[in-house]
């Protein structure tokens, strides 16, 4: 048997809701972190990913978020790229999604992550929508 | 049923038997009490609130992140007199209420803070005994104020609260019945 430590969380949609993506070099925000009353920032884990693409050609999606420490906000990829098969739904569920744990909160090695989470498409008109579980109160 | 004390951490039960006898606190003093009549309050559409709703007076809006709504007065938790209603809440939209009573004061409320009641309450608290509130139909306290914080990354268009709770039908006495169990139908 094991023990596992669940975390409370609250699943819900995209922030956003659904984006229909700008295409590089824009990023598409398509999660906002909500926060409590102490103006302490929840944490977001992605859970699903569904999207169309019927832009005539595959498209690379990439997830991120924002150093917010550079002079311009610099995208921060968190998700390795996930491919958009043209003319398909495309859908990555919780089992195939790394766990990666969107958070205002500074890691070692890098500078200051907004925690945002937003959407790197490679050419525009790709339809994204996510799922996500935040942590917190 | 089971006769609770006044904030078990199990599900809502009445707090004494018809015919028993209750010492209630309100505006700072004891007011004595034999109960008459117990009915429930199960949850359910007709008691759950939408704060937007009732901020803008029916017309509806949206709550924008990290927005609030001030302490609104809650009709359907109104007393009439010599009338008791012993509630827990819950909020359904991704906010937090707070509750208010004797108008302005505070429920919950440590002298750091006032805690409230999120979509997180019930993972801690799965019964919502820590949500436990009473509104007592005498002057000054036949009233119960909500407000909500909007704590998501997303814009709002409902604000929901929903409460379930039990309704007692109270006789004054000229003083406190020796077995009366007391109870705190305000905050201090």
């Amino acid at each position: 048997m094991t023990n596992a430590i669940i975390r409370p969380f609250i699943r819900k949609p995209g922030s956003v809701g659904l984006v229909t993506a700008t295409g590089t070099p824009t990023l598409d925000a398509i999660h906002v972190l909500g926060a409590n009353r102490s103006g302490v920032r929840r944490t977001a884990v992605i859970r699903k990913i569904m999207c169309y693409n019927n832009t005539g050609a595959n498209v690379t999606l990439q997830f991120g978020t924002r150093d917010f420490t550079a002079p311009v906000p610099l995208f921060v990829q968190m998700v390795p790229d996930l491919v958009a098969l043209n003319g398909l739904h495309n859908s990555w569920g919780e089992d195939e999604i790394i766990p990666v744990e969107f958070s205002l909160v500074l890691l070692p090695t890098v500078n200051g992550r907004e925690g945002n989470i937003y959407l790197l498409a490679s050419a525009a008109n790709v339809v994204v929508a996510i799922e996500v579980d935040e942590f917190g109160s | 049923m089971e006769v609770a004390n006044l904030y078990d951490n199990g599900p809502i039960s009445p707090i004494c038997q018809i015919k028993e006898h209750l010492a209630i606190q309100t505006d700072n003093s004891w007011k004595p009490f034999e109960v008459n009549f117990i009915e429930p309050i199960p949850r359910s559409s007709a008691l759950v609130v939408d704060l937007i709703n009732v901020f803008s007076g029916g017309v509806g809006g949206v709550l924008a992140p990290g927005a609030s709504i001030a302490g609104q007065l809650i009709p359907v938790i109104q007393c009439d007199d010599n009338e008791l209603i012993h509630l827990r809440w819950f909020v359904i939209d991704d906010i937090e209420g707070q509750l208010w009573q004797l108008s302005s004061t505070a429920r919950f409320a440590p002298r750091g803070a006032q805690a409230g009641v999120n979509l997180f309450t019930p993972t801690f608290d799965p019964w919502l005994a820590t949500t436990t509130f009473w509104v007592l139909g005498t002057t000054g306290n036949r009233d119960a104020r909500i407000g909500c914080t909007n704590l998501g990354g997303a814009v709002l268009p409902q604000a929901r609260v929903g409460f379930f709770g039990y309704r007692y039908l109270l006789e004054s006495e000229e003083r406190a019945h020796p077995n009366a169990r007391y109870l705190p139908s305000q905050g201090k």
